[in-house]
């Protein structure tokens, strides 16, 4: 029980669509976790339950060692789990700096060392030069950065990255990945990761589940995985390189 | 059995004459997704043309089409000024629509004056069920805003402007996808539910008081009925909103006095909201 | 929250820069307009008798009723179109109980009735609606609700509220114990009394503004998506802004009650709700000076026009509401607390 995060087969059907099916999962700390698999194969459904936006009909979620299984969104957000959406959400009409500064608040710091705080963020995403700056104008690349530095602004201990690197250019990815890795590495703090760049995904090194309709079809590091016989089926065509 | 009856005509008189008056709320609201809190302006608009042509010896009936044509013109005018820029933005189009009801009020004030006006009962007399009867232009009005509600249903659902219009409502950018103008759209069911409200006005005239502020419960009323019939479910939705909230109070006034009834129901409306936001019949 | 940034290394910059940057932030435009004001207000009593000494207290009372959408609205996003039904709710409080209860302490109890209930009903609809997430339009059509529903109870329960004909107030005395005790029967003293009140009541928002809380719902309105998934409950923040605006908005219409010396059903009806909102919208919904000039300026100017030309004023009230909404989304007095930054070429 010294996992992070143990996922125990969960399972969610919308209208008759069987979205996931027991899908189960084993995340330490100071851990990257990939997940990957063609679209529909219920990937942010999967995260939705994780954050809380979602509630699994069946299975349990056990973060930190407590079952925050159906807890809403906030509280487990509260609790060290917390999201980067697929869409771009952060304030717009707010500078960098107040972006952060909202999520520093709640984690109970106040004016100067709030202030402190901001500014070690910026500097861990990249962004320092930018603080005053309203998140409106920062490059779509930037503003990807700027919302994993709200998470890591929070303190979260889990990381749930839907698709962190979309619409990136490929100096913007594997800038993307580098990050990644120093954070995850720096604060002690775990991911899980939501890809469709597989070169992305391999830049990572880390455990990767494939998902496929719902269910896990592979586990394991990328080389494994990539030679598994049903994830080459389920991405025929596709370029795994 | 009479009281039963009675009771009847009593409700579906309410839901009808609610529905003729949310009718042009119910369009814009359900495809631009704005309260157009012009609309009570609008509806005394209506009445107040009405009023004007009628007293110049124009036939009712003439005087209803004109009055309808006249705020359906005011309607464009605005939304060609000022409403198209604010489509993007709901919370301004509020905010503008209000703006606008204050200054058709204040207008009305000063071409017409404050005092209560009247229009003579144009089809006097009733319809007699027994011991149970309904105005007789009453029941014209009833019959009107079932045709209005029939062709409104009829040209959303049996007509390919009624699908674009629908296929909006359901799905913005796909439709925009597939070529629907827009603008366009926009500004012909703005103008539409204008229109409405001045016709529902004029109808309601000669069963009302006329004053400059007679559009501003008709507002509440219609937001409402609007409301918990349902986002998007244009005709059914109206139809059932005003069912609830004008045949609702009715029933309640039974027990107690008009305008508590009325309170009641809107606290109700509150509640059921709250459980269903959506409202009745629609969808999100 | 827009400084220079000369350095970007917090522990390493010179002590001066820093003081000089937190005098900037002190002698904002803001500020500087709202010491002006109060200045002015201060003033006022020595500089013109009577009748102005008479109308500007209700007109400061307005003021923080604005002030208390520009809680809801500036910071939280959240239009009201039902501040004047707490507004009312707290006159009809202390009318109540200063007839109910005949003691000295009358006068205090009728302003702590008056706060309790404009919160708790306030807190109470908050959380009913706020926890199911209604908002937007939604939100407005309740709050209108909220206005003709107040403002028909205030009608029918004649017995308790004088229905119709409304209910007479009279200047009351506060004391305290000691001896010491105030009348308000003069009106200077109300004069000062309100001015107190207002007074505290924009430092109160002011300083709820700067705290975590302010900004929290900052982010609210901005992206309330987004400031759940980071762990705040927004539904109660939402409803404790809903709560201190009720409270506040009450407390402000209970002083009303004895200073004006007469409350009617109308104060709780939608009509006077939307005033609040063009005030509002005209003076400037994200600052409470604009806010608080806003109702003040415009309520005097009606007083002033309505004598003349009623109708061509409310027709001109009308447009330049549309006008600014249009043109002047922050308001006038918004728009005219950027030209300095304008000017400095931040605009970012």
């Amino acid at each position: 029980m010294d996992e992070l995060l143990h996922v125990n087969c969960i399972s969610k059907t919308f209208g008759g669509v069987q979205a996931t099916k027991d899908v189960s999962l084993k995340v330490a700390d100071s851990t990257i976790r990939c997940v990957v698999g063609p679209n529909g194969a219920g990937k942010s459904t999967f995260l939705s339950m994780l954050s809380g936006h979602t509630r699994p009909d069946a299975g349990r979620i056990v973060f930190r060692g407590k079952d925050v299984t159906g807890w809403a969104a906030h509280r487990v957000a509260r609790f060290g789990m917390v999201r980067k959406f697929q869409r771009p959400s952060f304030y717009p009409d707010l500078t960098v700096a107040e972006n952060l500064t909202i999520p520093v608040l709640a984690t109970g710091l106040r004016r100067g060392r709030a202030e402190r705080a901001v500014q070690e963020v910026a500097e861990q995403v990249k962004l320092t030069d930018a603080l005053q700056t309203r998140a409106a104008h920062l490059p779509h690349g930037r503003t990807q950065w700027l919302e994993i530095g709200m998470l890591v602004a929070r303190k979260a201990t889990m990381m749930l990255l839907d698709e962190p690197t979309a619409g990136m250019t490929p100096e913007e990815t594997s800038q993307t990945s580098e990050l990644i890795a120093r954070l995850v590495a720096d604060n002690g703090v775990s991911a899980i990761v939501i890809e469709h760049d597989m070169a992305f995904v391999r830049s990572l090194n880390s455990e990767v589940t494939v998902l496929h309709l719902g269910q896990v079809i592979a586990e394991g590091p990328m080389s494994v995985v990539e030679r598994d016989e049903q994830v080459r089926a389920v991405y025929l065509g596709e370029e795994l390189k | 059995m009479e009281r039963i009856i009675s009771l009847g005509l009593e409700i579906g008189s309410a839901t009808l004459i609610l529905a003729l008056v949310s009718m042009g709320l119910a369009l814009i609201f359900g495809l631009v997704r704005v309260i157009n809190m012009g609309h009570g302006a609008m509806l005394a608009l209506g009445a107040y043309l009405a009023w004007t042509l009628t007293g110049n010896g124009v036939p009712f009936p003439l005087a209803v089409v004109l009055a309808t044509v006249g705020v359906g013109l005011v309607g464009l005018v605005f939304e060609v000024l000022v409403i198209r820029h604010f489509y993007e933005h709901p919370f301004e189009t509020l905010l503008i629509s209000w703006g606008f009801y204050l200054v058709v009020t204040e207008l009305i004030k000063i071409i017409w004056g404050s005092t209560l006006k009247n229009i003579r009962n144009p089809i006097p007399g009733t319809f007699s069920i027994g011991e149970a009867g309904i105005g007789r232009y009453e029941a014209v009005v009833c019959l009107v805003s079932l045709v209005l509600l029939l062709g409104t249903g009829f040209v959303l659902y049996r007509t390919s402007v009624g699908l674009k219009v629908r296929a909006m409502i359901q799905n913005r950018e796909m439709a925009l996808m597939l070529g629907v103008n827009a603008p366009r759209m926009y500004r012909s069911v703005f103008v539409a539910g204008a229109a409405m409200a001045g016709l529902a006005g004029a109808l309601i005239a000669p069963m009302f008081s006329i004053e400059p502020d007679m559009g501003t419960l008709w507002l509440v009323r219609s937001f409402f009925a609007v409301i918990v019939g349902g986002l998007g479910a244009i005709v059914g939705g109206t139809l059932v909103g005003s069912a609830l909230i004008g045949g609702g109070t009715v029933l309640f006034a039974l027990v107690s006095k008009q305008v508590f009834a009325q309170t009641v129901v809107f606290a109700l409306a509150v509640l059921a909201l709250r459980f269903r936001p959506v409202g009745l019949l629609g969808r999100r | 929250m827009r400084e220079a940034t000369i350095s970007t290394d917090v522990e390493t910059r010179p002590p001066r820069q820093e003081m000089r940057q937190r005098l900037a932030r002190w002698a904002s435009a803001e500020n500087l307009l709202a010491a002006i004001l109060f200045v002015v207000l201060f003033y006022v009593p020595y500089l013109v008798a009577g009748y102005t000494v008479y109308i500007l207290p209700q007109y400061m009372l307005f003021g923080v009723l604005a002030m208390t959408l520009c809680l809801l609205w500036g910071l939280g996003g959240m239009v009201s179109f039902g501040q004047g039904a707490f507004f009312a709710i707290g006159a009809y409080a202390l009318g109540i109980t200063l007839q109910r209860v005949e003691t000295q302490a009358s006068p205090w109890l009728g302003l702590l009735v008056a706060l309790a209930l404009g919160a708790a009903v306030a807190g109470v609809i908050g959380y009913f609606l706020f926890s199911a997430d209604v908002r937007d339009a939604y939100f407005v059509l309740v709050t209108l609700a909220i206005s003709t529903i107040v403002y028909v109870i205030a009608n029918s329960q004649s017995d308790l509220t004088g229905g119709f004909n409304g209910m007479f107030i009279e200047r009351v005395t506060f004391a305290v114990p000691g001896g010491v005790s105030l009348s308000m029967a003069s009106d200077l003293a109300m004069y000062y009394t309100v001015f107190a009140f207002t007074l505290l009541a924009y430092l109160g928002f002011r300083l709820l503004q700067a705290s975590s809380f302010g900004r929290v719902l900052v982010g609210i309105r901005e992206n309330e998506d987004r400031t759940r998934a980071l762990g705040y409950n927004t539904a109660l923040y939402k409803t404790l802004a809903f709560a201190i605006s009720g409270g506040v908005a009450a407390l402000a219409g209970a002083l009303y009650a004895t200073d004006a010396g007469f409350v009617s059903p109308s104060l709780g009806g939608v009509l006077f709700s939307t005033s609040v909102v063009v005030w509002v919208a005209v003076g400037g919904r994200d600052y409470f000076v604009g806010g608080l000039i806003g109702a003040i300026a415009i309520s005097m100017l009606s007083n002033k026009l309505n004598s003349l030309i009623p109708e061509f004023w409310q027709l001109l009230l009308g447009v330049l509401f549309v006008l600014v909404i249009v043109f002047f989304r922050r308001g006038l007095i918004g728009s005219l607390l950027l030209v300095p930054q304008y000017l400095r070429g931040r605009r970012g």
